[in-house]
């Protein structure tokens, strides 16, 4: 099982990294708290709480934030210098993907659960009965942009305009995550049944399969010089 | 010079059909059927391309993006200016119209992305995300369908029963719009060989200098 | 009809947009060629130099 280690290996490198300075998670958790009180100011005194509304508020803070992250992971190694040695790791090119993905997974997920905290008492949402729905449809959501986001920060890190490159790629084919994801933590929220949910999650969890297929096949073409 | 065949082509049966401005449908049904054809077409020579590292591939999957792209763009106006007197209003977010638009965003990325990166790495890059792009087209459609069937639908769709002739003239108009579509295609292909032509002359060029 | 003012101008952007596309191709498809043929007669020039 040689997999598992070199996957561990790398993951445990941005997770020690990040811990010494815990820049990402910061900025990530500063940037989702001013993007929720900022919609508050765009929407005026009419903002009701209405479910379905404030679903998209809340992904729309996950993935901007998501996207800082997200663009962090394969730029932070061209600058530091430290791509060519990752690339040149004993390792296929989809176990370092794994591993991006997995690392920007988890810090995007932490942030994702303050801003939920936040979110709840700034929106005065009531969230608490609904948890587990909400982070099954929070994790399924967040891995499909996340994976989508890793292969295009891979992609986009080669280049100058890379933040920018980044959201142009990024957001026309995450359109069915977002769709997916707003709708069905509007319908959590609401309290209304879950079986409403399914046929999202069906959509999410094909997304997630899809591209994590297509990645595998494609990956190691991205990282080819 | 072959412009003139077609636009001879498309104005002739045009005049049979009846209600005026149905006529815009001519243009934008074939376009819209071209578009998708065009990004199909990356679609395959993407993974031509990456299978086989021919650089011929990557030239096909390029030029049909920019000739998909001019067609999406007709598209995406027509559209509206069709629907404006018809529906009585300019857009509707319904699943065609949606995943249209979509479609030209995610291939003007695929343009931009070709821009910005460097070439070692540009058609590898490119091939990845015109294989990313197409396959997301259909989970786009579904997904926003399954959204609209949640909302009330304000406007129906567009299905309507056409008579004889406007079938003809279609069938004309599309027959010409191919045409037209494929001879751009081969154009913007021959350019860009043309252009790496040069570049293998100027290589000659330059082996010759440093060798007197 | 009113309409015919839509329908005019569906038709003029849309070969507007077809034939400026296809007049850049073209131009650049000139410069090209023009280029393609200097190169290959300077090519010419110096292989006769070389010879000689």
């Amino acid at each position: 099982m040689k997999f598992f280690p070199k996957l561990g290996a790398i993951i445990w490198k941005d997770f020690i990294s990040e811990l010494r300075t815990k820049e990402m998670v910061l900025f990530m958790c500063l940037f989702s708290f001013l993007i929720l009180i900022i919609f508050n100011f765009a929407f005026g005194s009419s903002l009701k709480f209405e479910p379905g509304m404030v679903a998209g508020i809340l992904w729309v803070a996950f993935v901007f934030s998501g996207l800082t992250g997200m663009g962090r992971s394969f730029s932070m190694e061209r600058d530091r210098g430290t791509y060519q040695g990752l690339i040149l790791c004993p390792v296929s090119p989809w176990t370092i993907f794994l591993a991006k993905l997995i690392g920007v997974f988890l810090f995007t997920t932490v942030m994702e659960i303050i801003t939920i905290f936040i979110f709840s008492i700034l929106y005065n949402a009531t969230v608490l009965p609904f948890l587990v729905p909400l982070a099954l449809i929070t994790i399924l959501g967040t891995l499909g942009f996340t994976a989508i986001g890793t292969i295009f920060s891979a992609i986009s890190a080669t280049t100058k305009a890379r933040d920018v490159l980044l959201s142009i790629l990024f957001f026309p084919i995450s359109v069915p995550v977002i769709i997916a994801s707003v709708k069905s933590t509007g319908i959590i929220l609401s309290g209304k049944s879950l079986s409403m949910v399914f046929p999202w999650l069906k959509i999410l969890v094909g997304f997630d399969l899809i591209f994590l297929l297509v990645s595998y096949l494609t990956f190691a073409y991205i990282t080819e010089e | 010079m072959l412009l003139a065949l077609y636009t001879i082509f498309i104005y002739a049966p045009l005049e049979k059909t009846m209600g005026v401005i149905q006529k815009i449908f001519y243009i934008h049904v074939p376009s819209a059927f071209l578009a998708y054809l065009a990004f199909f077409i990356t679609f395959v020579a993407s993974i031509l391309y990456l299978y086989r590292k021919d650089s011929k591939w990557d030239t096909v999957a390029h030029c049909a993006v920019e000739t998909g792209v001019v067609f999406c763009t007709i598209v995406l106006i027509t559209g509206p200016i069709w629907a404006k007197p018809i529906w009585n209003v300019w857009w509707t977010w319904d699943p065609r119209l949606t995943t249209t638009l979509i479609l030209w965003f995610t291939y003007v990325a695929y343009l931009m992305l070709r821009r910005t990166v460097k070439e070692n790495q540009r058609a590898n890059l490119s091939a990845v995300f015109g294989i990313i792009g197409f396959i997301n087209v259909p989970i786009t459609f579904f997904s926003i369908r399954l959204w609209r069937t949640i909302h009330p639908v304000v406007i129906s769709s567009r299905g309507f029963n056409m008579s004889g002739p406007m079938k003809v003239s279609l069938l004309i108009a599309f027959l010409a719009f191919c045409f037209l579509f494929f001879c751009i295609l081969m154009s913007r292909i021959r350019l860009e060989r043309s252009k790496m032509r040069v570049e293998e002359l100027n290589e000659i060029i330059g082996v010759m200098n440093i060798k007197k | 009809m009113d309409n015919s003012v839509y329908l005019f101008a569906a038709f003029s952007i849309t070969w507007t947009l077809i034939f400026v596309y296809v007049f850049r191709l073209f131009r650049a498809q000139k410069a090209l060629d023009a280029r393609i043929s200097a190169i290959k007669e300077t090519l010419q020039d110096k292989i006769e130099l070389g010879d000689s």
